[in-house]
């Protein structure tokens, strides 16, 4: 369980975040938010990047500041940037995720043939990353970012640059892994986190503006419409300014 | 134009250029104040060539030679009255008579100048000796003007004999055109008036190391700023989508380059000449430049003046071919790295080319058209020379001009080519090591530790093992390239040291007293024969006969003082012994405030690891590796120990010439003699040996350059961006060497940051405590920044 209590981020005297609380239990998240709501700052808060002004995160029950390296061996988190080292090979690539991600070595074999599978990448493992395409380090993020089996993962932007087909694939294993773990997913393609998310989370001036199921936020911003309607009608006043 | 302007804007608005150009200036500013204030504490002050400026002006040369002549013949002349009262004063009969004979030798002199030796006045440097040395070099100057129509009649007489007789006809016909040439050209010099000018002050313009070394650093960040740092943004990609984005501004980019190169040059260069002009003086600006010593074999027609403005020119010329060429590394690489390591192997390429070139080979045009060796311009002006391409002979003046200018041409072509037709334009990871990355086997190694990573990283992905495999190549041909053979004195030196070699005996102080008799006979009996040649009993040749023996007994006379000053040194330290110690100097750095290898491991060491963290800043991995458990403290702590690993083979490599040379020029014997037999170590325990003592310098210096290491580190992972990190990195390590080096300031500056002087005297050990905190502190601020 994650729970966020009153979190509050500054920058200089900008408000970033102001008094986010939420709890978060098994399943994907989404969160959504026009550009400047926060977005990323929250990410790199949970994911320990950034420190928080005030308030606190929680995993189950304890704090993740004090729990550090405990805390951070049960998460998983794909950035919106291709951070990759084009002279390694993808399966170096995913060997040292595992390295820093302290797998036990007798699993790490496995752990990558598990994970390469689910992002489609077996035939090309051996490649150097410099010869992948966009799509191809988009995948390999993804692999990077569940080997291990973390419980908490974390998605910028997952499906950008991926084609229909893989966007499906992607959206799919996020569904499946989503049983035993929390998954928070960050994007701008709304039908993404449609049919897949439990619930939304909707951010706006670093302000959590709900923290519902999808079909509850249709049912009252857009009753004859879907979650991108939503997303219009919450933010259609920032298109007016 | 429009777009220059911009361009301009985006260099005169950028932090790193403002703060770097500021920096240096005001340094290229202290370091012109300290040089003038160091010099006239120990040497001759720059205001007295001044005030002989001052003095000479308006004269003719001839009234100049009065001039220079009177004042010499004083300052000789008081100077030989204290050396006879001096002499008169000893208790040696021999000496004493000495004296006397250098009396009557100087009567006319001595009862000139008595009275005026009483209480003499120095009006250029204020001391005597000072003065002497002063205007006798000053005459010797003269002296050497005033032979200018002599020179050029030996230069043409040289030219026919050698053109004449058979011993030379061996030559290659090329060889004697290249004579007949220069005797051409000299013919021509004839007509040229001289009028002696001092140029000092031209002569310290000429020779600006440290300034070029400030505006190469500038030019290096105006060609980062004006391409890389906009590949580094993405910028390309919208501007090269305009219109007008690409020739027309990569046509600005060059504008806004040279307009770049000019105006630091004239700032810097500028700087130089309104400051050694008002300190040195002047003269006069009209005559020409033969009347300047430095400037006398120069075959241009031109006053001094002119010689200024052309000296500039070329100046501006040369930084800008310079500046063309990281300007097209930029443009052709992707990556500040690659920028960076291919120009340093360029500069290698070009050293290895001027060094290994004989002056007078077929192909040494490349020696003269060459970077380390235009980086002299001087030397361009200074000196008529024929180059030859094989067969073909060329002025070196000209020639040396056009070419830059045409590499010039040349390097703009091929940026427009490279911009226009295939510029990646966004940087990518290493393009060079992805070209020569072949080695299969490191492709599915399945690497088990953070370790293994980060060595993987440094080694490979940052191509460190290719620079270090580079710069052992580059260390290995420098050894080989070296002399090695010890000069007549050196020799003299060692077999004596040979023989004395160990503690001080009854039989070696009888040695040595014997030899230092038969110097003094020898020194009485030359004084003696030059009293009969003064008297008129004996001629000039037979007083040259009878001298050559002595003569030959005193050739030595120098080298021995050394001797005899370690006689007298173990007399009163009797724990020391009789040891060669030229070797040790050497090793030890005794009076040497700079080693060429150290410049060379520091450099090395700065490519090597700056970009070992600003990678993962770069790449944007850093977001990654911190949510992980191993992410941020142990690869920290296992960026520092590869690090350091690596930089321990590199000061290995660094080490192992310099010892092997100096064991196989001078050998190392008496390894097992008290450190203090080194004279300059008399204040160290006599129980510690030469070679505990050996041990403990390069363990000293190790753990000084471990300093360096973690100071490289911090500052790229404190920057976090390839140019700043690497230029402030250059800048913190190197500069404290080139100020010592130059003698700016005192070696005690900066001691813990430089590696040529720490550990070459007690001190350091006291610096190894403050060294290995600042360690501690860097490599815990270092862990804590990525914790």
């Amino acid at each position: 369980m994650l729970e966020i209590k009153d979190l509050c981020k500054s920058y200089g005297s900008k408000k970033v975040l102001k008094n986010i609380s939420c709890k978060l239990s098994n399943g994907v998240y989404g969160l959504l938010g026009p550009n400047g709501a926060g977005k990323s700052t929250l990410m790199n808060i949970i994911t320990t990047n950034l420190k928080a002004n005030s308030g606190s995160i929680l995993w189950d029950g304890k704090e993740i500041t004090k729990l550090g390296n405990d805390y951070r061996s049960i998460l998983g988190y794909m950035p919106q940037g291709q951070g990759l080292y084009n002279g390694f090979t993808g399966y170096m690539f995913l060997n040292y995720i595992a390295v820093l991600k302290d797998i036990p070595k007798n699993l790490v074999k496995d752990e990558i043939k598990r994970v390469t599978e689910a992002v489609n990448l077996t035939d090309n493992i051996n490649k150097k990353i410099g010869t992948y395409s966009g799509g191809m380090k988009q995948r390999l993020l993804i692999a990077s970012a569940i080997i291990g089996n973390p419980k908490l993962i974390i998605f910028d932007e997952p499906t950008a640059g991926l084609d229909p087909k893989e966007r499906v694939r992607v959206k799919k294993m996020l569904s499946a892994l989503s049983k035993d773990k929390i998954i928070i997913v960050a994007t701008h393609i709304v039908p993404d986190i449609e049919n897949m998310a439990k619930n939304i989370l909707v951010l706006k001036d670093g302000v959590l503006l709900k923290e519902t199921k999808a079909d509850k936020l249709i049912e009252q911003y857009a009753p004859n419409g879907n979650l991108e309607d939503v997303y219009m009608s919450i933010f259609a006043s920032e298109d007016k300014v | 134009m429009k777009l220059s302007k911009f361009e301009i804007l985006k260099i005169i608005t950028n932090k790193l250029f403002i703060v770097a150009f500021l920096i240096l200036w005001v340094l290229n500013l202290l370091f012109l104040n300290y040089q003038n204030y160091s010099e006239s504490k120990n040497k001759i002050p720059y205001e007295a060539y001044k005030i002989l400026e001052t003095d000479l002006l308006g004269k003719t040369h001839e009234e100049k030679g009065k001039y220079i002549n009177e004042l010499y013949e004083r300052a000789k002349a008081i100077n030989i009255i204290y050396n006879i009262q001096s002499n008169a004063k000893s208790e040696n009969q021999a000496i004493r008579d000495y004296a006397d004979s250098l009396r009557e030798e100087n009567k006319e002199l001595y009862n000139k100048y008595y009275e005026e030796s009483k209480n003499p006045t120095w009006k250029y440097t204020g001391n005597g000796d000072t003065e002497w040395s002063f205007l006798e070099s000053i005459k010797n100057d003269y002296d050497k003007v005033s032979n200018y129509q002599g020179s050029l009649k030996d230069i043409l007489e040289e030219a026919e004999t050698q053109q004449s007789v058979s011993i030379f006809k061996t030559k290659d016909e090329v060889s004697l055109k290249s004579i007949t040439k220069t005797a051409d050209t000299y013919k021509n010099m004839q007509s040229v008036k001289t009028n002696y000018e001092i140029g000092e002050g031209i002569k310290k313009i000429s020779n600006t190391t440290l300034t070029d070394f400030f505006v190469l650093i500038l030019i290096f960040i105006i060609s980062t700023i004006l391409v890389t740092e906009e590949k580094d943004k993405n910028l390309f990609t919208i501007i090269k989508s305009t219109k007008n984005g690409n020739g027309k501004t990569l046509m600005a980019k060059i504008m806004t380059l040279f307009i770049g190169v000019f105006l630091i040059c004239s700032l810097f260069y500028g700087t130089n000449y309104i400051y050694y002009l008002s300190t040195l003086g002047c003269g006069n600006i009209f005559a020409t430049i033969q009347s300047v010593p430095l400037l006398m074999l120069s075959t241009l027609k031109i006053n001094i003046l002119e010689y200024l403005f052309i000296l500039f020119g070329a100046k501006v010329i040369f930084v800008f071919l310079l500046s063309m060429i990281m300007f097209y590394l930029s443009v052709k690489f992707n990556n500040t790295v690659e920028n960076i390591f291919v120009f340093f192997i360029i500069i290698i390429v070009n050293f290895i080319i001027f060094q290994s070139i004989d002056p007078t080979s077929s192909i040494n045009l490349l020696k003269s058209f060459n970077l380390v060796s235009l980086l002299n311009t001087n030397e361009i002006f200074r000196i008529y020379n024929n180059l030859r391409l094989y067969n073909i002979l060329v002025s070196k003046t000209s020639t040396l001009l056009i070419l830059q200018i045409i590499t010039i041409i040349l390097f703009i072509i091929l940026s427009f080519i490279k911009y226009l037709k295939n510029m990646n334009i966004t940087i990518r990871e290493n393009v060079i090591w992805e070209k020569i990355k072949k080695f299969k086997i490191l492709k599915n190694i399945r690497f088990k530790s953070i370790f293994s990573f980060e060595t993987y990283k440094l080694l490979f992905v940052n191509r460190g093992l290719f620079i270090i495999i580079l710069f052992t190549i580059f260390m290995v041909f420098n050894f080989k390239n070296q002399n090695y053979n010890l000069s007549y004195n050196e020799m003299f030196y060692k077999n004596y040291m040979d023989i004395l070699s160990g503690d001080l005996t009854p039989e070696k102080e009888t040695l040595i007293k014997n030899t230092i008799e038969e110097y003094d006979k020898a020194e009485v009996s030359l004084a003696l024969i030059n009293e009969r040649i003064e008297k008129g009993e004996i001629t000039n040749i037979e007083g040259m006969i009878l001298k050559g023996p002595y003569e030959d007994i005193l050739a030595t006379r120098d080298i021995f003082n050394r001797i005899e000053e370690k006689y007298e040194y173990i007399k009163k330290n009797p724990k020391a012994s009789f040891v060669y110690d030229t070797g040790y100097n050497k090793l030890f750095r005794v009076n040497r405030n700079i080693n060429e290898n150290d410049i060379y491991l520091i450099i090395i060491t700065i490519i090597v690891l700056t970009n070992l963290f600003i990678m993962e800043y770069r790449t944007g991995f850093i977001q990654i590796l911190n949510t992980t458990k191993n992410g941020r403290k142990k690869t920290a702590r296992n960026k520092v120990i590869t690090s350091i690993l690596a930089c321990t083979v590199i000061y290995i490599i660094s080490i192992i010439p310099e010892i092997l040379g100096t064991f196989k020029m001078h050998g190392l014997a008496n390894l097992g003699d008290s450190i203090i037999s080194l004279g300059v170590f008399n204040s160290l325990p006599a129980g510690i040996s030469i070679l505990s003592y050996l041990i403990m310098f390069y363990v000293v210096r190790y753990i000084s350059y471990i300093l360096l290491i973690l100071i490289v580190l911090y500052i790229s992972l404190k920057l976090k961006n390839m140019v700043f990190a690497f230029i402030t990195s250059i800048f913190v390590l190197l500069i404290p060497i080139i100020i010592s080096a130059l003698k700016i300031a005192k070696s005690s500056v900066f001691p813990l940051m430089n590696l040529s002087i720490i550990g070459s005297n007690i001190l350091a050990c006291f610096f190894v405590p403050s060294i290995v905190i600042i360690s501690i502190f860097l490599y815990n601020s270092i862990v804590k920044k990525l914790e």
